[in-house]
């Protein structure tokens, strides 16, 4: 009798014990595992809703201090429908949401005669005040419900690097375009899976159940973009491009030492808080999606190549004879007139085609090919930004001694404005390539920060060729600079020297050769020369009633230096460089 | 012995029932306090966008202004000196 009654105690002994296990293990799951479902569940009391609540992370520009502004973030607000069946008098409903929302009275009549429909959506992204004194109106027949939207506070400024949301191919909302798409799994907030079968979720997921691995990646996205830099870069490029009419106009600040991005843009681009109204040709980045004949600015690369090379050397002269034929083909100076006897750094101060097809004919075609690879030309940058082609450097496969003139001031190969930016940076960086990138950190949950890391810099040109020709850049900007200031006196010489080059190049005509009165202005510079924190490389396509770069870029790019080194605070350099004489 | 293990075992049962009640009540009110906070966190975060907004919107419209349009003009001349911080913390004064 006595062992009997403790082997039944012993079992309901068990039995307790195990309904005890699956309490807690139950509570476990509710709250620790699926906290987050119920809390959404318990969200929507607050009001009805019908659909999920959206959420995505932040992507956050960086102002200078280190303070992060939302680039992109969710904005909470409501939705007002209707159900028309419990409408009894429309025009008073009418009347009464009128008095707190914009309605156009038509469409909420439509949707008000549509008694068989239980649902009619009437506005989106109501303010929260605003849905809060529809809710308190208690209109009968009036919906009003809890909405979430990805907010672009920021509006144009980045707009296609930021990207944008939208639905793919399996109806699934996620990022399209820029680093919404980039760092799509990073920012998408996926909602738990609610499985029903405690035993199942327990014994059949075990790896999943502690954490999902989704989960684990979520985050924001922290940039390296400087919005106040980022908003005068726009207004300087939708300056330039208004006045002279180009089809685009763009433009990339960047560290060269780091490759982080400050600010980077063109125009025309398009609202993403306004994607219905907004035109789909200019969704994408041409930064990184377009390549381009630079023109000119190409010579510095070609005069560090040839330095780095031996093949030059600095106080080195040549005979410029005006125009050359390679080939059979006419290779000229944009002027066309001959000078003699002339010493490398007119190259650059004059920016002679015949001299820089000299230090290509020095230099030989494998030299020659081996360092605009090495600059990274033709290949892809690996920025963080999606759809990123190769520029076309075909011409330098030819033993075609043209084809290496015309490479060398920067004609017959095509580049994207982020391949030339890379390659140009080199003399900024002491002859190191960088890896131009956008995000520079991560952002989690739990409140860690996650720096990203990128390839380290490549070097190409020893520090002492960026040195020389970086000189010699130096003397090429106050002859442009004094131009752009004697059109507009407001312009002020910065107070650093600064290194930079011009270039102008002719357009290829679809139907052969290139068209002579249509051309591809671009402006690179970098400062201050002795020690750069700032490179800018600006462009604009097919500006209309200006020949020359210098024309057009110049003053947004004296602009564009002024507000940084003001902004940044960059101590003045203690001796200017002088205008070169050649200038008068 | 048996009169005191099932007394014992009718007590655990009692505590148990009353613990796992107990726990439900916790949990619930605490899922309560985590909803009413996430709540407020996402309304915050939206009235941060909307200021973030307007001060996008402030900066862009400060930014295109003309300095010569609120009366300032070019300087003539423009010297630099050296910072010296001999007073409170914040504070430098140039030159002396």
């Amino acid at each position: 009798m006595r062992r009997s009654f403790r082997f039944r105690l012993r079992i309901l002994g068990g039995v307790i014990l195990c309904v005890v296990i699956f309490l807690i293990g139950r509570l476990f799951f509710i709250q620790i595992l699926h906290g987050s479902t119920y809390a959404a569940k318990a969200n929507r009391q607050y009001v009805s809703s019908s659909q999920e609540l959206y959420d995505r992370g932040t992507i956050y520009f960086t102002l200078k201090d280190g303070t992060l502004v939302s680039a992109a973030t969710i904005a909470t607000g409501y939705l007002i429908a209707i159900d028309p069946e419990e409408i009894k008098s429309p025009e008073e409903v009418y009347t009464e949401l009128s008095s707190q929302i914009p309605l156009d009275s038509a469409a909420f009549f439509t949707a008000a005669a549509k008694v068989e429909d239980p649902y009619e959506v009437l506005v989106h992204h109501v303010s929260y005040a605003t849905g809060q004194a529809i809710s308190a109106l208690h209109i009968p027949g009036v919906i009003v419900e809890i909405e979430r939207w990805r907010l672009y506070p920021a509006g144009t400024e980045a707009a296609q690097t930021l990207g944008f949301l939208a639905y793919n191919s399996e109806n699934q909302y996620t990022g399209q375009a820029g680093l919404e798409e980039s760092y799509n799994t990073v920012l998408e907030r996926n909602s738990s899976g609610f499985i029903g079968n405690f035993f199942a979720e327990l014994f059949a997921n075990l790896n999943t159940t502690a954490v999902h691995p989704q989960n684990s990646e979520e985050g924001n996205v922290i940039t390296s973009i400087e919005p106040l830099v980022e908003q005068r870069l726009d207004q300087d490029l939708k300056a330039v491009n208004d006045e002279y009419k180009s089809t685009e106009t763009g433009g990339i600040i960047l560290n060269p030492k780091t490759g982080a991005i400050i600010a980077l843009d063109t125009y025309p681009t398009f609202n993403p808080n306004d994607l219905a109204n907004s035109n789909p040709q200019y969704f994408g980045n041409p930064l990184v999606q377009h390549e381009y004949e630079f023109g000119s600015i190409q010579k510095s690369l070609t005069m560090s190549s040839g330095l780095d090379s031996g093949a030059i050397t600095p106080d080195e002269t040549y005979n410029d004879t005006g125009c050359i034929h390679p080939n059979g083909a006419k290779v000229c100076n944009f002027d066309l007139v001959a000078r003699g006897i002339t010493p490398m750094i007119q190259i650059l101060d004059q920016s002679l085609n015949v001299g820089a097809a000299f230090i290509a004919t020095q230099m030989g075609h494998a030299t020659q090919r081996k360092y605009d690879t090495a600059l990274g030309l033709g290949e892809k940058t690996g920025i963080d930004l999606p759809g990123e082609i190769t520029g076309k450097l075909q011409n330098l496969n030819t033993n075609q001694d043209v084809n290496y003139d015309t490479a060398s001031f920067g004609q017959g190969i095509a580049v994207t404005p982020i391949e030339m930016i890379r390659a140009l940076a080199a003399n900024a960086n002491q002859g190191a390539i960088v890896t131009p990138h956008v995000a520079t950190a991560i952002q989690y949950a739990d409140g860690t920060t996650k720096q990203i890391a990128y390839p380290a810099p490549i070097q190409v040109f020893k520090p002492a060729t960026a040195a020389i020709v970086t000189h010699m850049l130096v003397t090429v900007f106050p002859c442009d600079a004094r131009i752009a200031m004697a059109a507009d006196p407001s312009l002020l010489m910065p107070i650093v020297n600064v290194a930079a080059k011009t270039g102008t190049a002719q357009i290829v005509n679809p139907q052969g050769g290139y068209y002579s009165n249509i051309f591809f202005h671009s402006f690179w510079g970098y400062f201050p020369a002795n020690d750069p924190q700032f490179a800018i490389l600006l462009y604009t396509n097919r500006p209309q009633g200006v020949e020359y770069a210098s024309g057009t870029l110049t003053a947004p790019f004296m602009d564009l230096t002024n507000f940084l080194v003001n902004y940044y605070q960059l101590p003045p350099t203690s001796t200017p460089t002088p205008v070169p004489a050649f200038c008068d | 012995m048996p009169d005191r293990i099932i007394p014992a075992l009718g007590f655990s049962c009692g505590a148990l029932a009353t613990t796992y009640l107990v726990l439900m009540v916790m949990t619930i009110f605490f899922a309560t306090w985590q909803t009413e906070a996430m709540n407020s966190v996402r309304l915050s975060e939206g009235q941060i966008g909307n200021l973030e907004t307007s001060y996008y919107a402030a900066m862009d419209h400060a930014s295109a202004l003309s300095p010569a349009t609120l009366g300032f003009v070019t300087p003539t001349r423009i010297a630099f000196v050296p910072s010296a911080s001999n007073a409170s913390a914040g504070l430098s004064f140039a030159g002396n």
